[in-house]
């Protein structure tokens, strides 16, 4: 860093510093993910798939589920005693009719896309994820997205 | 928080300089919010499906039977007539009580069908082999071999209901490497139909 003397005393040269700063908001600007909270729940361990493709962004909206080891729903929808495929498919149904009348006032016309995207974790059976997806089913979702983690 | 100084060098005259002080003080800040903030990307993917409406069961099926009341339960051979040349691999997981060492819920046997085979084959190994190291490299060469021979259109993965997840997207990963381009999941027969909340 260098100094200047202008017979006050030392001025320090902010400018080297303030171009790194500068440049390392910006690198956190380009990265930043804001996470929602009702989407993702930390405790869910995803199992872990090569195949699995990037996120696409041609749906309009999102329903995300997220499903413990035990074939329990967690995160946003702990809370919810969605103990029942009937309880799962009204709540998925009413969250349908809410996210398409959103699209519309958007001024969406025709069908939404609206993807169901299911967290689940590795250790969940698989009866686990087909009477979630037949709740889904039931409710009139027609798109569905398995996550998995790409790499460890 | 300084000021803004006017520096008088010698016979220069006035020299405004730019303060750079509170600017810095808000880079700090805003800095100091990005990092707490900061949340690497998740090397999350996704593998995408669809799901075939209730009442078009009935019109997809050769038999044109009635929309199933559970749409789930119904023989997977029903649903598309393009899906009978599918090359099915079955998962069959290990149950409660079965005489072996591994764990319940991981597979126990894996089976290769195709539309000309009148039963299942058992693939070779993969009732005592690792899943893993051994089973599923297995399951490649095979799938390799029958994808040459122009199965590669479609493949069903039918996995038992108790069968753990992670195993699905394993053998998936696998028909993916073998070259086969639209896999299907075929529905468990549910018996235990839920405990979706804690």
């Amino acid at each position: 860093m260098s100094a200047s003397v202008d017979g006050e005393g030392l001025d320090v040269n902010l400018t080297p510093l303030l171009d790194l700063v500068l440049q390392l908001i910006m690198f956190f600007m380009i990265t930043v993910n804001f996470v929602r909270v009702d989407q993702f729940d930390e405790s869910i361990s995803l199992p872990l798939s090569s195949q699995a493709v990037p996120f696409d962004n041609t749906a309009e909206d999102w329903i995300f589920l997220n499903m413990d080891g035990e074939g329990r729903l967690v995160g946003a929808l702990k809370n919810e005693r969605l103990d029942t495929p009937g309880k799962l498919k009204a709540h998925l149904e009413r969250a349908k009719d809410s996210l398409e009348r959103s699209a519309k006032a958007r001024g969406k016309v025709g069908d939404s896309k609206i993807v169901v995207i299911l967290r689940a974790d590795k250790e969940c059976l698989n009866e686990d994820i087909w009477s979630c997806l037949y709740s889904c089913q039931r409710a009139g979702f027609k798109h569905w997205q398995l996550r998995a983690m790409t790499k460890l | 928080m300084s000021h803004k100084r006017m520096k008088v060098q010698g016979s220069m005259g006035v020299q405004l300089s730019l303060i750079i002080t509170p600017m810095l003080d808000m880079s700090f800040q805003i800095l100091a919010f990005f990092i707490m903030t900061y949340h690497p990307a998740a090397m999350e993917g996704h593998i995408p499906g669809n799901l075939t409406p209730p009442e078009d069961f009935a019109k997809k099926s050769k038999d044109q039977v009635a929309a199933p009341t559970d749409p789930l339960s119904i023989d997977e051979d029903k649903l598309d007539p393009s899906l009978n040349d599918a090359v099915t691999v079955q998962i069959k997981a290990v149950m409660e009580g079965q005489s072996t060492k591994r764990i319940v819920g991981t597979p126990g046997q894996v089976f290769l069908r195709t539309n000309l085979d009148v039963a299942p084959e058992l693939l070779e190994g993969s009732d005592t082999g690792d899943f893993q190291e051994a089973v599923l490299p297995l399951l490649e060469k095979r799938l390799k071999q029958m994808a040459s021979k122009g199965n590669k259109a479609n493949l069903k993965i039918a996995g038992d209901a108790t069968l753990r997840y992670q195993y699905l997207l394993m053998a998936y990963d696998t028909a993916k490497k073998a070259g086969f381009e639209k896999i299907h999941f075929v529905p468990p027969q549910i018996k235990s139909k839920m405990k979706l909340s804690p």
